[in-house]
């Protein structure tokens, strides 16, 4: 094969999505660096020093990690023996139950945080419960606003990270290397300490450093379940853009940011490189084994009860609350029934607050399908080319385009280390003015949730392309296809499922993103989680029911897509 | 005097039977070898003997005492896993020190005896090397280093050659039978490859299904198989049905072949084998013989034998002839001579 040509073949597929990535990545971040600069007349790490120095800034970087660490420890401490389960037995239902699981993921902060308010907020099931039962005329748990809404929000998300990285590799590992130990005299307790943790080691810890990086960078949770008393680093900076217009100092505080997580990120892909190392793996089939005895069902049916209640209660109570009409004495005099009701659905399509939203409710779905699908075009149109080229590396001797590629996958993994809100920020600061004016361009959303879209979309695609073993391409040309009729007859197909894996991920994060969205969408075109904060935001019980029925609605959306990916991916090993 | 004893093991994995009412014997010193197809419940056996699974009727004995309740890092056994089982995060070193950790034996006599156990199996340099970047056969004795080092009382072997290719597989059984007699080892060797387990073993246990077949020396197994599966099991494959009948005063057997003499209790249907080894072709033999006229159908060579297929009414016998011996061609005719005393083993009739 000529390498030069295919090298420059190469190139040219990595055109389209560097291009995007220098228009509306670097070029955003670089202007975000040129802004914390302003106002540095005592050099460049001035700015950073004041930042640090500052008391109010210095308690919301303690806050930070400190419940970045509490949430990833939490997390491990209930996703770890979870993981054990799911990785060792077979159980009646156990697919369900993955599938399930992995819900929570995928689904936007908003739908979560709303989830936990109605389940326990002040109007939430466990309040309404209380109030009623004992007579109280004041709602007895006090959650919401509490750190601990921000604790438990963190656990629901990012369980399903350890269950998955933990629980997947820890499936594949053979379990007669366990045995092995015990016959060679190491108890349970020693295999476990010896063997089974320094094995997973590099799992957990990939799995703890990710869970650590989103709970480090959450931001709509703590901004809707936390309240006013805290903020992250990235509440921090959407108060200091949105309400205080103190851009420099936002920008040095993405900045910082920045650099905690891509720190972090290197570090991970340093540790899932580990991971993915081929040690023993075996086929699940051959490492788990039915639940005998008494005791261990008794522990599983424990373990499985606390995981579906943790993962699965907030979501029903959320769906169920959304079609609950509620009166309350303390709350109204009027005495209504209580009961089911559609009027929190039908709420949506009536333009009740003019001056709130210019268009009923409803408008935002239709607005954020519209981004939506401009998503999946983009993403789809930046991420094959991308992807292709990515795949091709793995042939032999081509080492031009080796060496591009090694540079380039991580290039693509970039925004996933990179939060929403600095995202969003770089965006108001580089195309909200000349040379690359977008503020009024309708697909200055598209593009932001394209840039967070794009790794994923990447990651699914890659390994699908490289799946297509080159002795098929290679059959085919020597049965007489042309280039063209072998990407038509056996590169399409093939990855025809990747594909649709790969645009429900762009769709379902568009659906979903918050954080970008917050700080560059025009009011009078609010997304569904826009609308959904805004109606959270408001009192009284006809916001909360509509905010309530617009998170199901999203709900339904993103958990339909995630489960339509479990179902279509390809792989046993998920990457993440 | 037997050190391990089965009685009436049994073991159901939901609603397969994988063995069913096992008993055997092993001597002290001695090298037993579990022999039978994949999935015959060898392997099954092995790890109740490890105390990797309970059984679900009978008993394991060790010294006459129950092994009943006491988990696997309490028997003090050596196991040797198929695919060797090696530990990923630990270098060679740390592998076979493992089990001598266990017994909290002082640093500098676990150095001593990894040394010792790396010499015996000939990878005395290798004691820094990852374990994920050695060789099959290299692992294969790293394997059995470690299973060695702590000097176990019995060692379990499961196809522990049973992923090598076959040029290796030889080389390495006579490197592991040589290393198993000078230490004396109690072991149990589990295979589906009679080769291997033949020139390794004293005794022979043939499985089937579950169920022991056979238990005998290797070369009882060979020339007095016991059922036609351990026959076919081991290659001798010139079967067929015959019936034990009187004639003269004297018993036969009546065959396709016609009616052979033989000297036996039984009678009734019978399956026949005619052992390859006591059958001659176009050789006169001393004493009483049976001479059967044959015809060549296939003729192959094969190295140092040759296959001659002889079709003799409507049978096809196969038999390897030494290919330095004058043989018929194809298509020729041959006459086929053997003493039935030597060459008829009569084996009862059974549905394989």
């Amino acid at each position: 094969m000529n390498t030069r040509r295919s090298s420059a073949r190469g190139l040219f597929l990595w055109l389209p999505p560097l291009a995007f990535l220098a228009l509306f990545y670097f070029y955003p971040l670089g202007s975000i660096f040129a802004a914390s600069f302003q106002r540095a007349e005592g050099g460049m790490i001035a700015p950073f020093w004041e930042a640090l120095t500052s008391p109010s800034i210095r308690r919301v970087l303690t806050f930070t990690i400190g419940q970045a660490f509490l949430s990833t420890l939490l997390t491990l401490l209930i996703g770890l023996p979870g993981a054990y389960l799911l990785a060792r037995y077979r159980f009646r239902g156990k697919s369900l139950l993955q599938a399930l699981m992995g819900i929570p993921f995928v689904l936007p902060t908003l739908v979560v945080a709303a989830a936990f308010n109605a389940l326990l907020g002040p109007r939430g099931w466990v309040n309404l419960l209380l109030m009623s039962w004992f007579n109280l005329s004041q709602p007895p748990v006090q959650f919401v606003n509490s750190i601990w809404a921000i604790l438990v929000a963190h656990v629901f998300y990012n369980t399903t990270i350890v269950l998955r990285m933990v629980g997947d590799f820890w499936a594949h590992l053979d379990p007669r290397i366990n045995q092995a130990a015990q016959t060679l005299g190491a108890s349970r307790w020693g295999t476990l300490t010896r063997i089974t943790l320094p094995l997973l080691m590099p799992a957990i810890s990939a799995a703890a450093l990710l869970v650590f990086i989103f709970d480090f960078t959450s931001f709509g949770v703590v901004l809707i379940l936390g309240g006013p008393r805290y903020a992250t680093l990235e509440v921090e900076i959407y108060y200091q853009t949105i309400s205080l217009f103190n851009l420099p100092l936002a920008a040095v505080l993405s900045i910082l940011q920045l650099l905690c997580t891509l720190g972090l990120t290197v570090i991970y892909t340093r540790l899932s490189l580990r991971v993915s190392r081929p040690l023993s793996m075996r086929p699940q089939a051959y490492t788990q084994k039915p639940l005998s005895g008494w005791r261990s069902r008794l522990l599983a049916g424990a373990l499985i009860f606390l995981l579906a209640g943790l993962l699965i209660t907030p979501l029903i109570g959320l769906a169920a609350r959304s079609f609950t009409h509620l009166n309350l004495p303390a709350v109204s005099s009027r005495s209504a029934p209580s009961g089911l009701t559609l009027r929190y659905y039908q709420e949506l399509s009536i333009n009740r607050r003019e001056a709130l939203f210019y268009a009923p409710p409803i408008a935002s779905i239709g607005i954020s399908l519209g981004y939506a699908l401009a998503t999946v075009a983009l993403a789809l149109a930046l991420g094959l080319p991308a992807s292709w080229a990515l795949s091709r590396s793995s042939k032999s001797g081509e080492s031009t385009s080796e060496a591009l590629n090694r540079w380039l996958d991580p290039l693509m993994m970039l925004p996933l280390g990179t939060s929403a809100v600095t995202l969003g920020l770089g965006f108001i600061l580089a195309l909200g003015r000349p040379p690359l004016n977008l503020r009024a361009s309708p697909l200055l959303i598209p593009l932001a949730h394209t840039m967070v879209a794009l790794p994923f979309v990447v990651r699914s695609l890659t390994p699908a392309l490289r799946s297509i073993r080159p002795r098929l391409r290679e059959a085919a040309e020597v049965l007489g296809a042309a280039p063209h009729q072998v990407l038509r007859h056996v590169d399409l197909p093939l990855v025809g499922r990747a594909v649709l894996v790969a645009a429900t991920f762009a769709f379902t994060i568009s659906m979903g993103e918050f954080g970008a969205t917050a700080l560059i969408s025009r009011p009078e075109y609010p997304t569904i989680p826009m609308a959904i904060y805004r109606f959270i935001s408001q009192p009284g019980a006809l916001n909360y029911g509509q905010a309530l029925a617009l998170s199901t609605i999203l709900m339904v959306v993103t958990a339909s897509g995630m489960l339509l990916i479990e179902r279509f991916r390809m792989a046993e090993v998920g990457e993440f | 005097m037997s050190v391990l004893r089965l009685v009436g093991i049994e073991k159901s994995f939901g609603a397969t039977r994988a063995v069913r009412g096992v008993s055997f014997e092993v001597a002290e010193g001695e090298i037993l070898a579990l022999l039978g197809p994949s999935g015959c419940g060898k392997s099954t056996v092995l790890a109740m003997i490890a105390g990797l699974e309970k059984p679900d009727r009978g008993e394991i004995y060790w010294d006459a005492e129950p092994l009943h309740g006491i988990p696997p890092h309490q028997r003090g056994f050596g196991l040797m896993f198929q695919d060797y089982a090696l530990f990923p995060h630990m270098n060679v070193y740390a592998n076979v020190a493992f089990g001598l950790r266990m017994t909290k034996l002082p640093e500098a006599a676990i150095r001593q005896r990894v040394a010792e156990v790396l010499e015996l199996v000939g990878l005395a340099s290798f004691d820094q090397r990852d374990v994920n970047t050695l060789s099959g056969g290299e692992q294969q004795r790293v394997a059995l280093a470690r299973s060695l080092a702590p000097n176990p009382p019995l060692l379990m072997l499961d196809e522990p050659l049973g992923s090598l290719d076959r040029a290796l597989r030889e080389r390495l059984v006579e490197e592991l039978g040589a290393i198993l007699k000078n230490s004396q080892q109690t072991a149990i060797y589990v295979t589906h490859d009679q080769e291997e387990a033949f020139a390794l073993a004293g005794r022979v246990v043939v499985m089937n299904q579950g169920g022991v077949e056979q238990i005998g020396t290797p070369h009882l197994i060979y020339s007095q198989p016991a059922s036609t599966f351990v026959a076919r099991f081991i290659g001798l494959n010139n079967l067929f049905e015959g019936e034990i009948q009187r004639i003269a005063g004297r018993k036969v057997v009546a065959t396709p072949l016609g009616p052979i003499p033989c000297n036996t209790q039984a009678s009734g249907r019978v399956m026949v084998l005619l052992h390859p080894d006591a059958v001659r072709i176009n050789e006169q033999l001393e004493g009483q013989q049976v001479r059967l006229e044959g015809r060549v159908v296939e003729r192959s060579f094969r190295g140092s034998l040759c296959r001659i297929v002889l079709a003799i009414n409507a049978l096809r016998l196969t038999f390897d002839f030494m290919s330095s011996t004058p043989l018929p061609s194809e298509g020729e005719s041959a006459t086929l001579v053997f003493d039935p005393e030597q060459a008829i083993r009569l084996l009862p009739l059974d549905d394989y």
